[in-house]
């Protein structure tokens, strides 16, 4: 028996998937819910600092772990070394791809659109409120955005972000595929010292429907080792 | 059957039994007598009649498989039969009872004269999931039936026939009434010579599942080779793709396959079923093969290229020798409804896929470097998978939902095991041997009628090709330790080098994706953000040109993506025409296939030490 099946399309689209994170977390730094602790001073990505990255995909119960290493005092287009692929030497296609997908621009921040807040949930100790993205303020790339939502889920105790997350509202197309489940959340920490929000874990899920079949996808990246 | 004026070559007479004037001979008494009517098709659904041999206990079960061989999945085709009864000689009903999908409990089975049911189609139900996947139930279309009154069926008999408890060993008469119009490609030989009755005869159940059947309006080729006759039959739903298109591309690889095998493969004749999918919502997804002793059942995808026949059929034809030659008790015996599957699928499908590889390079269809390009694709390809998981104990339990996620693996890591064991044969007899002697030697002590013992498999290796080939299937297949590829390669001479490999899909280059749809979301678009899409820049494809046509194919406004599988796996240099629509008038942009290509890791012949041993691992 033998079956074909198109493994380039299921890893460019989760490619281009990945803009749903990171997009509605730029968003963040425009939400004006605690100025004081959010503002411009959320960073996501803190360019200034070295970490490790362990990025650990799903398809379809298959897993790969891929550990890279951030290091912020080298040349911009060497700041990413591709460790590991599986305990064992990357292959060129995987540090390509690694690379390729971590070293990407952000785009630029989004806009929410204000007539989109709602509170979901407002219980002592949490609150939850969602929103949702300014068509106007995305750009091509990632604009299936404008169909999903982002909650964030606030510590009222200290007023901090602990969760951001991102659902898709109905089918979405990314560039021209089908994606009828995109869903990402990431968590957070709060760095004292810098007064920045810093990435701990995001997860993307994902369903790409093409050539009739459905393929589902896990991404998880975990960021460690912050050091300036 | 019908022969038809169409039939395109004399060769035919000779697989196709329709030509052969006979009458269906006496059946024994002890036969299982099935009938099936294609002519009266009910809402989909085809009336199947079996008539038992004499029942000699009270209570008799008849059963669907729950799995064939070849498919390591369940399908569970009873799911597909409706309205099942029981009728004594007299026409009255006996009793029955249903306890699973598969199974249909009769009571007073002395009194049996026939069952009666109606059958569903699988293409039909299949649902958008991959088949593969852990949660999936349904069927891979090649496995499937599909019932189009009037104009197609594809009768894998699994679906239609099933079996009494105990009684596997029966011999069966099969009958089908079918349109005049359709032909019927089968490697089955046609009992009687009515236009639109077939009669097949066999000995028994296994065989019964082991010989498909598709009845379509001709379009068939048949050419022989040596004292082999192959028979193609095609059916497309659009019509765009016909036997004698695929033809000189098939006949050519037989060949090519039958001088590699050498007298290793005395199959007489062989069928392949060819359907071709429109791709559409409605229709076959499973795009792929199953392989049978003297047939294959295929399903493509239009448009159909000769090369995809070539990539399926190089590689179901091999399995005429592991598992058909050479298989376990597990599969000799084969239980429909509670099978137990052997550990070897690095037997049965990677060396089978290995062989499909390399039997090109031997036989000059592809140089060197294009084999290695393989090889290193399925290293890449196979870091997809569970690396560390023992081959053994993923194939002994690939029914499990876990497990059978790490199937598509055999066509990878399992196909380099094989290359693999092949070098290491190689280099302990200075080339002398390889692996298809292994083959050849393993037929000798077993063969199509002589299974061995799963757990004595290694140690006869070991036994005919030494320790090393003992030691590497132990370390790497049983213990599952991962293989060092780089170091078994440089035993032939090869290197790592990183080389560009061509991208599969034109659409897509860099990450970029070159196409858009409109904001009605009713046309696909070019989109040209820089020059380095070579494909474009070679017909001249510009921003904002609207798709229309594809090599003559339109692109479906209800499937936009379905581009993408036009833009897929093409041949550099091959001729590509484009309708696009550009400003209001329609253009049509010629020429040849241009790829992009992108650097991944291979490796390249450089070590002229290794010389003689590489000629004898490729060429000998
Ligand atoms: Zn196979």
């Amino acid at each position: 028996m033998k079956k074909i099946l198109i493994q380039a399309l299921v890893l460019f689209i989760g490619h281009q998937a990945i803009a749903q994170k990171d997009a509605a977390i730029s968003a963040l730094a425009k939400h004006n819910l605690d100025a004081s602790a959010l503002d411009e001073k959320l960073r996501v990505k803190p360019t200034d600092y070295s970490y490790d990255l362990k990025e650990t995909v799903a398809t379809e119960g298959s897993e790969k772990v891929i550990l890279g290493h951030y290091d912020a005092s080298k040349p911009e287009e060497d700041r990413w070394t591709v460790i590991s692929s599986d305990d064992q030497e990357p292959s060129t296609t995987e540090i390509k791809r690694f690379k390729k997908e971590h070293g990407k621009q952000p785009y630029p921040p989004a806009k929410i659109d204000d007539s989109s807040y709602k509170v979901e949930k407002d219980e002592p100790g949490t609150l939850v409120i969602s929103f949702k993205l300014d068509p106007a303020s995305l750009v091509a790339d990632n604009s299936f955005i404008k169909d999903c939502r982002s909650y964030l889920t606030i510590d009222t105790k200290t007023g901090k972000i602990i969760k951001a997350e991102s659902v898709n509202e109905k089918p979405l197309k990314v560039k021209t595929f089908n994606v009828p489940v995109l869903n990402s959340y990431s968590e957070l920490t709060w760095n004292e010292t810098e007064k920045k929000y810093f990435p701990k874990k995001d997860n993307i899920n994902m369903t790409i429907k093409l050539l009739g079949q459905e393929v589902a996808t896990t991404t998880i990246l975990e960021y460690s080792n912050f050091k300036k | 059957m019908k022969a038809s004026s169409l039939l395109p070559s004399l060769g035919l007479l000779y697989l196709c039994s329709c030509s052969v004037s006979k009458t269906p001979h006496g059946i024994s008494k002890d036969a299982v007598q099935v009938s099936i009517d294609l002519e009266k098709v009910d809402t989909d659904r085809v009336r199947v009649k079996v008539m038992p041999p004499r029942q000699k206990s009270g209570t008799v079960a008849y059963h669907f498989p729950k799995i064939i061989p070849g498919t390591y999945a369940i399908a569970d085709y009873g799911r597909y039969i409706d309205d099942i009864k029981a009728f004594k000689k007299d026409g009255s009903e006996l009793k029955i009872t249903r306890t699973d999908s598969n199974t249909i409990v009769i009571d007073n089975a002395r009194q049996l004269a026939y069952l009666s049911y109606l059958v569903n189609d699988t293409f039909d139900n299949e649902t958008s999931g991959d088949p593969f996947s852990e949660k999936s139930k349904t069927i891979f279309s090649p496995a499937g039936t599909n019932i189009d009154a009037g104009k197609y069926f594809l009768l894998n008999m699994a679906g239609f026939v099933g079996y009494f408890t105990d009684q596997l060993e029966k011999p069966y008469r099969i009958s089908i009434s079918h349109p005049e119009g359709l032909y019927g490609t089968t490697a089955m030989v046609d009992r009687d010579n009515k236009a639109n009755t077939d009669v097949f005869d066999l000995p028994r159940y296994p065989e019964v599942v082991d010989h498909p059947i598709m009845y379509a309006p001709a379009d068939t080729a048949a050419f022989r080779v040596d004292d082999m006759q192959v028979l193609l039959g095609v059916y497309s739903r659009r019509g765009k793709t016909h036997a004698s298109d695929l033809r000189p591309d098939l006949e050519k690889m037989v060949r090519a396959q039958k001088r590699f095998l050498g007298p290793i493969n005395d199959t007489k004749k062989y069928a392949v079923l060819s359907y071709i999918s429109s791709g559409g919502d409605d229709d076959a997804k499973g795009i792929g093969a199953l392989e049978h002793n003297t047939s294959t059942s295929a399903v493509f995808r239009e448009p159909m290229k000769a090369r995809d026949l070539i990539h399926v059929i190089s590689h179901e034809f091999f399995h005429t020798i592991a598992p058909l030659k050479v298989h376990s008790k597990e599969i000799h015996y084969f239980d429909f409804n509670n099978p137990k599957m052997s550990q070897h699928l690095w037997f049965y499908e990677g060396i089978t896929e290995y062989f499909s590889n390399l039997f090109q390079v031997n036989q000059g269809l592809i140089n060197d470097n294009e084999f290695y390009d393989l090889m290193a694709r399925k290293i890449e390809n196979s870091h997809n998978y569970n690396d560390k998981l023992s081959f053994t104990e993923m194939s002994r339990n690939v029914l499990e939902p876990k497990m059978k996620v790490q199937y598509p693996n055999v066509y990878e890591k399992g196909a380099l095991i094989a290359m693999c064991l092949d070098i290491v044969i190689r280099e302990q007899t200075q080339g002398q041997r390889g692996l298809l002697w292994l083959m050849g030697e393993l037929s000798k002590k077993y063969g199509a009628d002589k299974p061995f013992d799963d757990d004595e498999l290694i140690p006869v290796i070991t036994q005919i090709a030494g320790n090393a080939a003992g030691d590497f299937l132990k370390t790497h297949v049983v213990n599952g330790e991962r293989i060092p590829y780089a170091d078994f390669l440089a035993k032939v001479g090869l290197k790592k080098q990183v080389v560009p490999f061509p991208e599969p899909i034109v659409f897509i280059s860099q990450d970029v994706a070159y196409i858009k749809t409109d904001s009605t979301n009713t046309h696909v678009l070019a989109s040209v953000p820089d020059e380095s899409n070579q494909f474009y820049q070679n017909l001249g494809i510009r921003d904002n040109d609207i798709f229309l046509e594809f090599n003559g194919i339109p692109i479906d406004p209800k499937d936009l993506n379905s581009i993408v599988y036009l833009g897929y796996d093409l041949d550099e240099g091959s001729p590509v025409s484009v309708k696009v629509n550009r400003a209001g008038q329609e253009i049509e942009l010629k020429g040849s296939v241009k790829l992009n290509y992108e650097d991944a890791d291979s490796f390249r012949f450089g070590d002229p030490g290794r010389k003689d041993l590489h000629e004898a691992w490729l060429r000998k």
